[in-house]
C-alpha cells in the first residue's frame, strides 16, 4: 500500500507544496519564493506575505502535481504546517488544505513547523536511527531536541534571546549586506579570517541553552569602536569571526547534548543548517567524539513542504489525524504526538 | 439549467460568518456563527453541518459561492483559501459575491437608496450605494472605503440625502446624517442570501479568484519579522 501525501507549507514567505510517497520519496517539492517582494522592505511584511500565498497557492499545487505526474485523485492524505509562524500566512495553507482534504475525503494532518524541519533528516537515503538529538537552527529557533522514537520530542535546550539565524540577519544588516542577510553573511565570512576573539556565550554549567545577545553586542561594539578610532574595518573579518563564534557554540552544545544523554545520532535541521561552516564544524566535532551526524540535503534545510510530508507520514502510520477544527497558531509548542508506551522518559 | 443543483455558500468577511446550502430558489440549510476570531477553526465543521442538514453529499455540489469582500482581510482569505481547495478538489467553479451587495439585497424591500456599511477600521467604512425600486436593485457605486467623517459629504455628492443604512456599522453611521437604520435582523451577512444570488452571477476559475481588498497592502502597517 502506497501513501501519497500532498503537503503544504506557508508559515513565512515561501509558498511550498510537495508530494511525498511513503514518507521517503519526494515526487515533487515546489517552492514559490516571495523574497523579491519583501526585499524592498528589508523583511517580511505579513499582510503582503498572506496576499501572495493566496494568489499562488493553487498554481503551486498544480505544479507540484504536474511534476509528480499525478492528479488530486491519486493523493491519499493531506498535510499542512499549522504553526508556529506568521498566522495570516499559515491560515492560507491551512484553510486550502482543509478544503482539499474535505473535498476528497482524505485524512488531514497538522504538522509543527520544527517537526517538519527535523524530519528533513528522514528524507536522507540513510535516515537516522533513534534515539537522536537534533539541533534545529533557523531565523526563529535555536533548539536542541531529543527524540526517542517517532513523534516523541523533548526540548533539551533553546535560545534565551535571539535565534542564531536572527543574530546572522542582524549582523548582516549592520554590515550593510542585502536582504536576506544570513546567506550573504556566510558568503562574506568565507572571504575573511576569523581573527577577532568574540565571546562564546557560556551559560551556567550543565545548561544546553543558548544566548546570542552578548555576542551580538560585542560585534556591534567592535564595529562602533573601530569607527570611533578611525580604523579600517574589514567586514569579511568581522563576518568570519562572528560566524566562527556562533558555530563554535552550536557545535559544542549539540555534542554536549549527545554526551550527556548517551545518544550516538546527531541531526541538524532548519535554515541555518545550510551554513557550510556549521556543517563542516559539526562533522568535525561528531568525528572527534565518534558520533554519527546526519545533514539534510541543502535544498531541504530552508522552508519547504517535502519535510512536512515526511513528518506527516509517521503521524499517518499512527493515525494521529487532525480534526475539522484544526487551527493555525503563531506560537505553538512542539509537543509529542506519539502514544506514550508507559516509560517516563519524557 | 437542470434541477437539484446544490451550491455551498460561504461568507467569512465579518466577525459573524455564515454558511448555507442553497438549491435553486431554496435555502436548504444555513448557519451563522461568530463571537470569536476563529473562523478558520469553525468553518469546516459548519460546512459539514449544513451539508448534513440538507442531506447533500459534498460530491453533489455544483458550485461554491464565496464572499470576496470587502471585509476583514484575514477573514476573506480564510473563506477564499478554503473555497479554492474545496472547489479545485471537487472540480467545480467559484462564484464571487460582494459582501455589500449581499447586505443590500437583504433590504431590497425598502424603496430608495440603500447604503451597506462595514467597519473598515482606521476611521473608515467599506461602503457602496444601491437604489431599490420595488425589489429591483441597481448598484450606483463600486465597493470602496469612505472616511467616516466624510460619509455625508460623499453621499450628498451622489445626490443622496436620505437613505437606509445597514451592515455592522449602520448604528455608528446614523450619527452622520438623517439616515434610517435597517432592522437588526437583516444587518448581518447571510450566506443563504448570497447563495440565492449565485444564479445571476458569473462563475470564476477558483485558481484565479482573489479578494476585493479595496486597500493596498502597502497601506498596512509594516510589522515585519524575518
Ligand atoms: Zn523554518
Amino acid at each position: 500500500m502506497s501513501e501519497i501525501i500532498l503537503s503544504i507549507e506557508t508559515s513565512c514567505d515561501e509558498t511550498s507544496v510537495a508530494i511525498v510517497a511513503d514518507g521517503r520519496v519526494v515526487l515533487s517539492n515546489v517552492i514559490a519564493s516571495q523574497v523579491d517582494v519583501h526585499q524592498v522592505f528589508g523583511g517580511v511584511v505579513p499582510e503582503i506575505a498572506s496576499r501572495e500565498h493566496l494568489g499562488h497557492i493553487s498554481f503551486v499545487v498544480d505544479q507540484a502535481l504536474a511534476v509528480a505526474k499525478l492528479s488530486l485523485k491519486d493523493i491519499t492524505a493531506v498535510a499542512v504546517t499549522h504553526g508556529p509562524g506568521l498566522v495570516g500566512s499559515l491560515l492560507v495553507g491551512l484553510c486550502y488544505a482543509k478544503g482539499v482534504a474535505y473535498g476528497r475525503r482524505l485524512p488531514l494532518f497538522g504538522v509543527h513547523h520544527l517537526e517538519g524541519h527535523l524530519y528533513a533528516n528522514f528524507l536522507l537515503p540513510t535516515p537516522p536511527t533513534f534515539p537522536l538529538v537534533c539541533l534545529v537552527v533557523s531565523g526563529g529557533h535555536t533548539d536542541i531536541i531529543y527524540m526517542e522514537r517517532h513523534g516523541h520530542f523533548r526540548l533539551l535546550g533553546r535560545t534565551r534571546d535571539d535565534a542564531a539565524g536572527e543574530a546572522f540577519d542582524k549582523i548582516a544588516r549592520v554590515l550593510n549586506l542585502p536582504y536576506p542577510g544570513g546567506p550573504h553573511l556566510e558568503r562574506l565570512a568565507a572571504t575573511g579570517a576569523p581573527t577577532i576573539p568574540f565571546p562564546r556565550a557560556r551559560l551556567e554549567r550543565g545548561s544546553l541553552d543558548f544566548s546570542f545577545s552578548g555576542l551580538k553586542s560585542a560585534v556591534l561594539n567592535h564595529i562602533h569602536n573601530s569607527q570611533q578610532r578611525g580604523e579600517e574595518l574589514s567586514p569579511a573579518v568581522v563576518a568570519a569571526s562572528f560566524q566562527t563564534a556562533v558555530v563554535a557554540v552550536l557545535v559544542e552544545k549539540l555534542i554536549e547534548a549527545a554526551l550527556t544523554t548517551g545518544v550516538r545520532n546527531l541531526c541538524l535541521a532548519g535554515g541555518v543548517s545550510a551554513n557550510i561552516a556549521l556543517r563542516s564544524a559539526m562533522a568535525e566535532g561528531a568525528g572527534e567524539n565518534n558520533l554519527r551526524l546526519f545533514l539534510p540535503d541543502l535544498g531541504l534545510c530552508t522552508d519547504n513542504a517535502a519535510m512536512i510530508g515526511a513528518a506527516a507520514y509517521y503521524r499517518l502510520r499512527c493515525g494521529a489525524t487532525a480534526g475539522f477544527h484544526l487551527n493555525a497558531h503563531a506560537v505553538l509548542p512542539l509537543t509529542s504526538w506519539a502514544v506514550d508506551n508507559g516509560d517516563n522518559s519524557s | 439549467m437542470g434541477e437539484n443543483l446544490p451550491i455551498l455558500s460561504i461568507t467569512t468577511a465579518t466577525p459573524v460568518a455564515s454558511l448555507a446550502l442553497v438549491q435553486e430558489t431554496l435555502v436548504l440549510s444555513e448557519i451563522s456563527f461568530g463571537g470569536g476570531r476563529s473562523h478558520a477553526s469553525h468553518l469546516l465543521p459548519a460546512v459539514d453541518f449544513v451539508l448534513h442538514q440538507a442531506l447533500v453529499e459534498r460530491e453533489a455540489l455544483t458550485a461554491i459561492v464565496v464572499c470576496n469582500g470587502p471585509g476583514s482581510f484575514t477573514g476573506l482569505r480564510i473563506g477564499l483559501s478554503f473555497a479554492k481547495g474545496l472547489a479545485e478538489s471537487l472540480g467545480v467553479p467559484l462564484i464571487l459575491v460582494s459582501s455589500l451587495l449581499g447586505l443590500a439585497v437583504q433590504c431590497e424591500l425598502y424603496a430608495g437608496c440603500i447604503v451597506p456599511l462595514l467597519d473598515a477600521r482606521r476611521d473608515e467604512y467599506y461602503a457602496a450605494v444601491f437604489k431599490s425600486d420595488r425589489g429591483s436593485l441597481t448598484r450606483l457605486t463600486d465597493d470602496l472605503a469612505v472616511k467616516k467623517r466624510e460619509l455625508r459629504q460623499w453621499l450628498q455628492g451622489l445626490g443622496v440625502e436620505e437613505c437606509l443604512v445597514t451592515g455592522d456599522a449602520a448604528d455608528d453611521a446614523s450619527r452622520y446624517g438623517p439616515y434610517l437604520v435597517a432592522p437588526l435582523g437583516v444587518r448581518a451577512p447571510r450566506a443563504g442570501v448570497l447563495g440565492l444570488l449565485a444564479r445571476s452571477l458569473p462563475t470564476t476559475d477558483p485558481r484565479h479568484a482573489r479578494p476585493n481588498y479595496i486597500r493596498s497592502s502597502s497601506a498596512e502597517p509594516k510589522k515585519g519579522r524575518v
